[in-house]
């Protein structure tokens, strides 16, 4: 147990000096700090009068025209008391060169009315958020409504009431909201994924480095294996903890402080997670760490070169993508509680993360968490055995990279 | 103490790699264990460290199996290598932890080796900045900061300079002093000779020589004259004709010649006497460590007359 802690504290404070990890940690936290208190410190300095570049003199350039049988007049109007505010509005008679003007610059867009139902919108670049050609074909709804209605004999007030009438709905939800939990839930998975990925990675690296700089023969033969592996392991995982817990407790602190400024849904929305997740991101960090470090450690012991490395880490980080490609595939789809998933709850490379995402958006049952939890802590325990024995026999072999059998019949040797 | 080493044999897959290995040392001595590169030294090494566990046979201490526990190994493998970026003290200080010392124990034992190898001013420096007979050194504290009651050193000299290699036989020499099992692994017979007391001569997997260098080389009937003569020529064409006369060979400062039979030597000397041939000396010749070596490992004869 001594051997195992000189190890531990020996990995952990190789760590905690390492140049890249107090980096990495360094800007992760300013990079955190820098984006919560940018929304304060812009209100700050309108405060103090600086100015900042505004947006009132760039309107955007907007261009309609209509080729359709609906009067242009009432068009004119709609579009103007919807568009004038954001958009300076221009109308034409004819959409000659049109496209051409949306080309050079000219306008930004430019929308053809061809028909009381359709049009055409004419744009040089479209970005994700963009919702002109919606509002667009809303206005032109109503315009063809009140066209037909006023056709019909109806008033404006009754054209009005119509098409004003407005549906209020309730959603009570007797599960989880899905819409609510998706975002800090994705948020904790990227940061999972992440972490993981560099701590399994400096886990297979610190072993290869050491069996390339044969240091191992010194240390296979003052330290037991097992002793080696865990006390690797577990340094590197509790470093990775730490940051981990760094960066949260920066972004929870920094949110805090600047909470009233920030007026972004999304962000809000990952801050206001219950305290619950909290816990269960710390415990299936853990689970999943373990799962993975001790392979990523058995595949460095297996490396005789750091170039053979990355072949031999290829099938654990190809296994973990494909526990987070599922992950993100679930909660998109808004699946996460089907027969697939519930499947991988139980397999033991997955579950750290299928089991995480299933308890934050999903309908997960009790037994099932424990049931899971209970497997990835055996697979775990057998996991460690295992690759503490590939390590052992692993760090002395060199030359040729082990293929599959190989590893096989270490695993069935006696010692 | 008394290390022994019982008829092991070893196999990795199909490869027979030892195949009944027995030898034993005691504390304030040393042990050479000679073999061409493949013998099976590093398996035998690793067998004795619980590396591996071997097929059969069995290694003891005083009688009993060895517990890592309580008897502590010192090993130098062959293949040198610490952390290149950690600074020497602080790797020193984990290797005596490792092998059981507290952090006080391990700091004052490395600080004291590191100033009998004139090494205290690297202290604080990362590893990978000193020289390679430098890094050596510190591999040889890394190997004795627990102050191991058997030091197995494989190939210590390789890559000092004369000044460093002195130094190093001078440690080697209060090791012994001082009561511990040394075991020598090496290809150079000339250091071998300077300290050990006994030898093993493994052969592809098999002892092929074991003892006291004095008695194996006494033993070691060759039948071989020297003759020292300024006269090679026509010594050479003399002995030639002779029928007692196994062989015959030249050197430096005269001729080899050997006999079928060492009883022989009355005629080989009337010969002589009867020839014009101005003979300086004529003595029995003493093999080296490495005749007997390059004899009893005879693949290796093989090997380079083909």
């Amino acid at each position: 147990m001594k051997q195992f802690f000189t190890i531990f504290k020996f990995e952990l404070t190789g760590y905690l000096k390492n140049k890249l990890f107090i980096a990495l940690t360094v800007i992760m936290v300013l990079g955190i700090a820098g984006l919560l208190s940018f929304p304060r410190l812009t209100v700050i300095m309108k405060d103090n009068n600086i100015e900042l570049p505004s947006s009132e003199d760039e309107k955007t350039k907007i261009c309609f025209c209509n080729s359709s049988e609906l009067p242009t007049e009432v068009l004119k109007q709609a579009y103007t008391a919807t568009f004038s505010e954001e958009y300076e509005v221009t109308f034409k008679d004819t959409d000659k060169d049109l496209e051409a003007s949306v080309k050079d610059g000219t306008f930004d867009s430019a929308v053809i009315i061809e028909t009381p139902t359709s049009f055409k919108y004419v744009v040089d670049t479209v970005d994700m958020y963009n919702t002109e050609a919606q509002q667009v074909s809303l206005v032109l709804l109503n315009v063809h409504r009140y066209v037909l209605m006023s056709e019909k004999g109806m008033n404006e007030e009754e054209i009005a009431a119509v098409l004003d009438s407005n549906i209020d709905y309730d959603t009570v939800v007797t599960g989880k909201d899905q819409t609510e939990s998706f975002l800090y839930t994705y948020a904790i998975i990227m940061i999972l994924y992440m972490v993981l990925l560099i701590y399994g990675q400096f886990v297979s690296n610190g072993v290869a480095a050491e069996k390339s700089s044969r240091a191992m023969e010194v240390l296979i033969t003052s330290a037991k294996s097992m002793n080696l592996m865990f006390g690797k392991v577990l340094g590197a995982g509790f470093a990775g903890l730490m940051q981990l817990v760094i960066i949260l407790a920066t972004a929870f602190g920094f949110y805090q402080l600047n909470e009233e400024y920030v007026d972004n849904e999304i962000i809000s929305s990952i801050f206001n997670m219950p305290g619950s997740v909290f816990a269960w991101t710390v415990l299936f960090f853990i689970l999943g760490y373990f799962m993975y470090a001790f392979m990523y450690g058995a595949a460095g012991s297996l490396a005789t070169r750091t170039e053979d490395l990355n072949t031999l880490v290829m099938p654990i980080t190809l296994l973990y993508m494909a526990a987070f490609m599922l992950c993100i595939f679930g909660m998109t789809s808004g699946g996460v509680d089907d027969l697939p998933f519930k499947i991988c709850t139980y397999l033991p490379t997955f579950a750290p993360m299928i089991a995480f995402v299933r308890i934050c958006m999903g309908d997960i049952k009790t037994y099932e968490i424990i049931i899971s939890i209970v497997i990835q802590v055996l697979s775990i325990g057998a996991l460690g055995v295992a690759c503490a024995k590939i390590y052992r026999a692993g760090v002395m072999m060199y030359g040729n990279t082990p293929k599959p059998k190989d590893i096989i019949k270490i695993l069935k040797m006696k010692d | 103490m008394l290390l022994e080493v019982k008829d092991i044999t070893k196999s990795f897959g199909e490869k027979q790699v030892l195949k009944g290995v027995s030898f034993s040392a005691e504390s304030g001595s040393a042990l050479g264990l000679l073999g061409r590169n493949g013998a099976g030294k590093t398996t035998t090494i690793r067998i004795i460290m619980q590396l591996f566990s071997p097929n059969s046979g069995s290694v003891l201490i005083d009688g009993k199996p060895v517990d890592l526990k309580s008897v502590n190994i010192g090993y130098m493998p062959e293949e040198r290598g610490l952390y290149p970026k950690k600074k020497v003290i602080e790797q020193l200080i984990f290797f005596g932890e490792l092998r059981g010392l507290s952090k006080s124990e391990a700091k004052a034992n490395a600080k004291k080796l590191l100033n009998r190898l004139h090494m205290e001013e690297y202290e604080n420096v990362k590893l990978s900045t000193l020289s390679k007979g430098n890094q050596q050194k510190i591999q040889l504290v890394a190997t004795l900061v627990s102050d191991p009651d058997i030091v197995i050193l494989d190939e210590p000299f390789s890559g000092l300079d004369p000044v460093n290699a002195i130094l190093l036989k001078d440690v080697v020499r209060e090791l012994i002093s001082d009561g511990k099992i040394v075991i020598f692994s090496s290809h150079q017979m000339n250091y071998i000779e300077e300290f050990c007391d006994n030898i093993v001569i493994l052969n592809e997997g098999k002892i092929s020589v074991s003892g006291n260098i004095k008695e194996i080389k006494r033993s070691y009937t060759n039948n071989k004259v020297a003759i020292e003569t300024e006269d090679k020529e026509e010594a050479l064409k003399l002995f030639m004709a002779e029928n007692c006369v196994k062989t015959t060979e030249l050197t430096d400062s005269g001729i080899l010649v050997e006999l079928v039979e060492w009883s022989e030597i009355k005629d080989i000397m009337s010969v002589l006497s009867d020839s014009k041939i101005n003979v300086q000396s004529v003595s029995m010749y003493e093999p080296t460590l490495n005749d007997i070596f390059v004899d009893y490992t005879d693949s290796a004869v093989e090997e380079v007359q083909s």
